[in-house]
Formats: C-alpha cells, structure tokens, sequence
C-alpha cells in the first residue's frame, strides 16, 4: 500500500502502459482511417473500426482546507491539503454504422495531508494512485431506437469498484425530442483500514463492501433553431459499508471543540437513498456567436442531505478559431443527520451512525471558471485540433478552497 | 420538487407543437451547444464535485474516482 514499496511501483509501472496502449490502439486505427480515404468510392461502404475523436487533458489539482474528521493538524481540525495529478484518455471510435464506442480513462496521482495515524504504517490516505476505465457503447437498432451499455472498473491501492448498465433512447418528432431511460450498478469492494486488534489492518484478508442500483429518466426537446431544453429524473439506492475507513470523529470535546479526550472512527447506516430532479437549458445567440447555458439540479436523500445547485455558462466566440468559455456554479446542501464535531458520552453507541466529514456538512460552494479554446485546423473541417487551457476555482463556505488547472488537447479523425 | 416537475410537464407539453427541420438545426449541432461540451472537462468537474459534496448520484459511474471517498 505504501508509495515506496516495490508493489506500488510496479502498480505505477501498469499503469504507465495505459496511455501507450492507448496510443497504439488510435494510431493503429488512425493509419487504418487514412488507408480507407485513398479510395473514397470504397469508403462511403465500407463497414469497419474507426477511431473518430481522441482527447487528451492533464488535470492539476491544489486543495486547501481544514475538517474535523481529519487527524492531520494542526488543530482538531484537521488538514485537508491534497493534490492530485490527473492525465485523462478519451477515444470515441466506431465499429460499424451502427455501433460506436467511448472509452474513457482517468488516473489520478493523490499526495494529501495525512488524515490518520494509520499512514505511519500504510499510507492509505497520505499517497493514493488510482485509475478508472470506462466504456460506453451505443447500438442503433432503427433510425429512431438506441440501445446504449456502460461498463468499467475503478482500482484503488485499497479499493475496487466494478459498474454496468444498460439504456435505452428514442427520438420522436423527426428527432426534435428525445426520451431515455437507464438502469446501472456497481459494486465496491475495499480493505477496512482502521483501529483493529494489533494495528490498523484487519484481520486476514477481510474486505467490505457496498453496492448500488440506480435508475434515470430523461427528455429532451427542441424548443426553435437556437434553443433545447433537457429535464431528467434520478434515483440511486445504495447498500453496504458507507464509511471511509480514516474519517473519524472527535469524542468528549470542551464546548468550542479545541480539546477533546479522544476520537471514534465515523459510523454510517447501511442503506442510502438518493433522489435527484434536473433540468438545462442551452440557447445559442446568432447575432453574437455566443451560446448560454443554464441547468439547476435538486437532490435529496434520507439522511435528510437537501441539495440545489445552479450552474450558468457562457460561450462567446472571439475568432473564428477561438472562443471563451466562463462559468458560475453554486450548490448548497444541508448537512446529514447524524453530523457532529463533538460526540457526547450518551451518542457513543457503537452502532449509532456518527461522521464529522466537512463534506457531508451543511455549505454554500461557490465555482467559477473560464476557458479558452484555439481551433487549430477550421473548424467542420476533417482531421480537426483543438487545444485548450482553463482554470477554475472552488470554494466552500466550511473551509475548503481547491484551484484547478488543465490543459486539453482534441483531435477529430 | 413538485413545481418543477410540473414546469418539466408544461414545457414538454407546449413544446410538443414545435417542429425544426433538421436543415434548420445548424446552430443547434455548434460545438458549444451540445449536451457535453467537452466529455473529460465534464467529468474531472464531476469527480471534483462527487468527492467533496453529499448530493451525488444519478450517474453511472464508480463510487471513487481518486479517494473512493463517496458515501
């Protein structure tokens, strides 16, 4: 588990084979792309695998902030320093006419402030590499009829997840609405680091586990030639162990929590339910190039989380070959039920659920960002660069700041 | 909750009468106005919110993404 031993470097050593891989698989199919357009008669028929788009973007993440569930200091609450490294793949590619497929791979590369005592031993929380592979693929059964299947896997040095679903799309009105459903699944598996007899890993080769089920609904339509509006439903049932093992919890605190005789790991129920109403709204401005969009979102849950969060974006095209990109976005949410900074000697109940997670508090966050995006070739045009840079920075009302900067580069075969 | 449902329901019903030819549907295929601008910018502004906020889900995707941290 711990950075420096051999296990994570050949971990890292894998992982460094993915965007290779990758780069063999596009170039392969970008070379077979350019065979086919040396005889456009036998290309407009031929049935085969085509890489179409590729992106690259490469992520920097600097968090600042400080949280009661993290031991790391210097106070009771805790550091939440972190920074991440996240190079990211994207390759839409088509199989046949009517079959197509996105693959999408994020690692993240995580150093933090150590929010536990465990990290002299494990490093669980202190360093953290992690990558996700996931797959979309959409089948066009009639002219109007989608099938779409997701599938994918997310590896942790601690911790395994592996999801799949399935969806379902129809156009109606000659394309101008759009009606889908889905369903999808995952599973979770993870090692129980904690306060166990002996040291902080658990007994043999014990694991825990979650699972969730989710379901949504969505429409879209076609308001006149500059507008569309989309409104969707969904809902997420989860089961399992919900905790994180290090988050803990401080217990027996003087009324202002700066002393406390010690802290208990946080408790969470073993079933959550999700609910979520969302909406946007997209209108582009011919007369100026630019393009608005407006979405809100609505979540509750039945640990009593109530969550609105409204986010406004702005394009404007400055060239013909460049636009920029601004965007707003604010969430509020209460916090959940069973939230404290100071367990007290009656709420020691070790079933009782309990977390000090600033996460799961009650905050306004606020973001904002721009974004500038250079068209390297004309735009419309085959084999198409684009490049771009943003920054965007977010802010919570409890004492959390993250800066994020990024710089992409895409390419349309 | 129930009054944005209802909103929904309203702008499906009236917007049920309106009909854009696909010819006159250039503005809608511009880059900035489709459902995902960018998919990896979409998705490392989703992962910075699913690991630092209590309203997630709805999506089809890992618990973790970096931390493993989502309840």
């Amino acid at each position: 588990m711990a950075a420096p031993t051999k296990t994570a470097r050949r971990r890292r050593g894998r992982w460094a084979l993915v965007p290779v891989c990758l780069v063999l698989f596009c170039g392969d199919a970008h070379s077979g792309a350019d065979d086919s357009s040396e005889d456009p008669a036998r290309d407009s028929t031929k049935e085969g695998w085509k890489v179409e788009e590729a992106h690259v973007r490469f992520n920097y993440y600097d968090q600042k902030g400080f949280g009661y569930q993290s031991q790391a200091g210097p106070g009771l609450a805790g550091s939440e320093r972190l920074r991440v490294y996240e190079p990211m793949f994207y390759v839409r590619a088509r199989q046949n006419s009517k079959v197509e497929h996105t693959v999408t791979v994020p690692v993240d590369i995580i150093t933090s402030a150590s929010t536990d005592a465990i990290d002299a031993m494990t490093s669980a929380s202190l360093h953290n590499e992690a990558v996700t592979l996931h797959i979309d693929t959409r089948v066009q059964t009639t002219d109007d009829d989608t099938l779409k299947f997701a599938y994918g896997g997310h590896i942790e040095e601690w911790y395994r997840s592996i999801f799949g679903g399935f969806g379902y799309t129809r156009d109606l009105a000659q394309d101008n609405a759009t009606f889908s459903v889905r369903v999808d699944g995952s599973f979770d598996a993870f090692k129980p680091y904690g306060p166990w007899p002996g040291g902080v890993f658990p007994p043999g080769n014990r694991r825990d586990f979650r699972g969730s089920l989710g379901g949504n609904a969505e429409v879209s339509q076609i308001l006149n030639p500059t507008t569309w509006v989309k409104a969707g439903y969904g809902i997420t049932w989860r089961k399992g162990e919900l905790l994180t093992p290090w988050n803990s919890v401080p217990v027996l605190c003087n009324s202002d929590v700066t002393q406390c005789l010690g802290r208990v790991q946080e408790k969470f129920p073993r079933t959550r339910l999700r609910q979520t109403v969302s909406g946007l709204l997209a209108h582009y401005i011919p007369r100026t190039k630019s393009t608005v969009r407006v979405s809100y979102r609505f979540y509750t849950d039945d640990f009593d989380v109530r969550a609105h969060t409204l986010l406004g974006e702005v394009y404007q095209y400055v060239t013909e070959r460049a636009y920029i990109g601004a965007h707003y976005r604010a969430h509020h949410q209460t916090a959940v039920n069973f939230w404290t900074t100071n367990l007290g000697l009656l709420e020691l109940d070790p079933n009782r659920p309990r977390t000090s997670d600033s996460d799961l508090a009650q905050f306004w966050a606020h973001e904002w960002g721009v974004k500038v995006l250079f068209h390297i070739t004309q735009p419309g045009r085959a084999h198409q660069h684009d490049i771009d840079v943003y920054f965007n920075r977010y802010t919570r009302t409890n004492n959390l700041s993250v800066n994020v900067g990024s710089i992409g580069y895409g390419y349309n075969f | 909750m129930r009054g944005l449902f209802l909103i929904c329901a309203a702008v499906i019903l009236w917007s049920g009468c309106v009909r854009v030819a696909a010819y006159e549907r250039g503005y809608l295929s511009q880059m900035t106005m489709q459902p995902v601008v960018d998919p990896l910018e979409t998705r490392a502004a989703n992962q910075l919110h699913r690991a630092r906020e209590a309203a997630v889900g709805g999506v089809w995707s890992p618990a973790g993404g970096g931390c493993g941290c989502t309840n």
